[in-house]
């Protein structure tokens, strides 16, 4: 049928004049793709249907959502009500907006699996460097898109994981002050806060989907690579359509059987999805006990915490996302999977192990031993791409496989 | 790939049910596009008719659009008989807006009220939503009908309707003003919604 709807008229007239039936042919039915791709390269489609969920149901919500601190008849603010307001009135608002929420983690996690595949499989290696770059720098535009967000509900993780972050641009020597003033719009989170945060959440998606199309067109340039991590040969390589378009329909399937399962019945996660304490109105008189951001900015915050110098922690952090975007030079191995560098391999499930304790503690109120933990946690998180230049001087390579 | 009817079949099936499903997700953000309960709800407005003298006309906000309610003088009730050949549907009978279930005589099509000196239509023309002027006693001649008997004209496109709001012919506006529904809680005060 797709083939028959290509060769119609129309679409030949419309391929003469814009290509639409070359580029549907280029980049999704003869689409070369080495034919071992397993499903961890899934999430790659499925991150863009979680894109495409949070825009759709993102641009919902602002139907209906008003970006205002100022204070209403009950004492709660224009936006707190506004949200309420979504979950109580506006028919379906609820669904909406647990989408939403629960789409921001499911997009955190999706490509964190995605990333991971990416260094196992080592496919930042060349010639694909600049798709690892794009990629990274999607995540920094994702993570700074749910900060903006998170603050629109005016909750009190809102108010003061806006008032935490925020004050990081303070810690900068010279400029700290004025920059502070900048990005807050007055002397501490307030309105204007709100109000450019607002218009910043709904800016950085664009952003977001032009870093996407540039990161699938570097790919379409050097290709996908594959768990053997080798070049595979003319036999090795099959059509996009019908293969992949099928297993990543079963992939998309599958996620959103998850995806809706938090969605109706668990959209808070247990507190993981939209923290419990953010359903009390924001009191700029009262700092909760324990203020923590939500899980998949919670290794990042993590890091910024273990350093005892408020300048220096920012550069730590700073440094994490460095690390990651150098991560093409760092890694000198000729061979690129894991699967034939037993010493990487390890090394790579410890750095996987101690994102996860980076994460665990992040979430947690600080306690000495926490603080001792996440101290060791972000040590070896460093440890990783410190050790990373010299891995292939002593690492004894599994033979690797003439063809995939 | 088409020759094979097993997959062709779990083609057809699988694409079925993913239009199904892409229908069923559409479903609650449409919904989210009609109005949400709390607007609905606000479509109640109460008002004491007795407030308005004589001869005037007060403006009352329903759904955030105005409803006329005019005292009409007995002389002003008067002026709504003898000129039906110039309107359009003298009898409010084109479609339903324009009547209501209280409208049963032939009196009460021509009065269009529930209390004849109280008339309480819609103020949006029905030619393309603007507030016609209220214009109750003035002279025929330049946009007027020559024998106008005072009503209401909207300056946007030059409907004219009468004090009963019954639109004349030869104007853009196809119907009569809307009656909202509305009743009498006691003597003077009604309830519109």
């Amino acid at each position: 049928m797709l083939e028959k709807m290509l060769n119609t008229k129309f679409a030949q007239w419309l391929d003469e004049r814009t290509h639409v039936v070359q580029y549907v042919r280029f980049h999704l039915l003869d689409y070369p793709t080495p034919k071992n791709l397993n499903y961890w390269y899934a999430f790659g489609s499925i991150a863009l249907v979680v894109l495409i969920i949070q825009v759709l149901s993102g641009v919902f919500l602002a139907m209906d959502y008003k970006p205002a601190a100022v204070p209403t008849g009950n004492g709660f603010s224009m936006a707190f009500d506004s949200i309420e307001r979504i979950m109580r009135e506006v028919n379906d608002g609820w669904l909406i907006r647990y989408m939403h929420a629960v789409g921001a983690s499911a997009f955190f996690f999706v490509i964190y699996l995605h990333m991971a595949r990416g260094m196992y499989y080592g496919s930042y290696k060349k010639p694909r460097e600049f798709l690892w770059i794009m990629g990274v720098m999607i995540l920094v535009i994702m993570q700074a898109t749910v900060f903006f967000g998170y603050l629109l509900p005016w909750g009190q993780m809102s108010y003061w994981g806006a008032t935490v972050i925020t004050n990081i641009f303070g810690a900068i020597p010279g400029i700290g002050d004025w920059l502070l003033q900048l990005v807050r719009g007055g002397y501490g989170v307030g309105d204007p806060t709100l109000n450019r945060f607002f218009a910043l959440h709904f800016l950085f998606p664009f952003i977001l989907i032009a870093f996407v199309f540039w990161h699938v067109m570097a790919l379409h340039v050097v290709h996908s690579n594959n768990p053997e991590g080798i070049e595979p040969s003319k036999k090795g390589i099959i059509p996009f359509h019908p293969y992949y378009t099928v297993k990543d329909l079963f992939g998309i399937g599958v996620f959103l059987i998850v995806y809706s399962w938090f969605v109706f019945f668990d959209p808070t996660g247990h507190g993981l999805i939209i923290e419990t304490n953010n359903f009390n109105p924001a009191d700029p008189l009262k700092t909760p006990p324990d203020i923590t951001p939500v899980w998949y900015l919670t290794p990042w915050y993590e890091i910024l915490r273990s350093v005892p110098n408020k300048l220096l922690g920012i550069v730590g952090m700073a440094f994490a996302y460095v690390c990651l975007f150098l991560m093409p030079w760092l890694d000198r191995s000729p061979v690129r999977s894991a699967r034939y560098r037993p010493v990487y391999r390890t090394m790579l499930l410890v750095f996987f192990a101690s994102i996860g304790v980076l994460g665990y503690c992040g979430h947690h109120e600080v306690t000495p031993e926490l603080l001792l933990i996440g101290r060791i946690a972000s040590l070896v998180y460093f440890a990783f791409f410190a050790l990373l230049p010299f891995v292939h001087k002593f690492e004894k390579n599994r033979p690797l496989p003439e063809d995939i | 790939m088409g020759d094979n009817p097993r997959r062709s079949f779990l083609y057809t099936m699988a694409s079925v049910m993913g239009a199904a499903g892409a229908c069923a997700t559409a479903v609650p953000f449409v919904r989210a596009l009609e109005p949400a309960a709390d607007t609905v709800a606000s479509g109640v407005t109460e008002f004491d008719v007795s407030t308005v003298e004589p001869g005037m006309m007060a403006t009352v906000m329903w759904r955030g659009q105005p409803v006329f309610v005019v005292h009409r003088t007995q002389q002003m009730l008067e002026s709504l008989y003898g000129h039906d050949e110039l309107l359009r549907d003298p009898l409010s009978e084109a479609i339903p807006e324009v009547q209501a279930d209280w409208m049963k005589t032939k009196e009460q099509r021509i009065t269009r009220a529930i209390k004849p000196e109280f008339l309480v239509v819609s103020g949006v023309c029905t030619h393309l939503g603007c507030i016609p002027a209220f214009e109750p006693d003035r002279e025929g001649g330049g946009d007027m009908p020559k024998d106008w008997p005072g009503g209401w004209h909207c300056a946007c496109h030059g409907s004219n309707y009468d004090l009963s709001g019954r639109v004349f012919k030869g104007v853009p506006a196809p119907y009569n003003l809307f009656i909202p529904p509305y009743r009498y809680l006691d003597e003077s005060t009604i309830r519109i919604g």
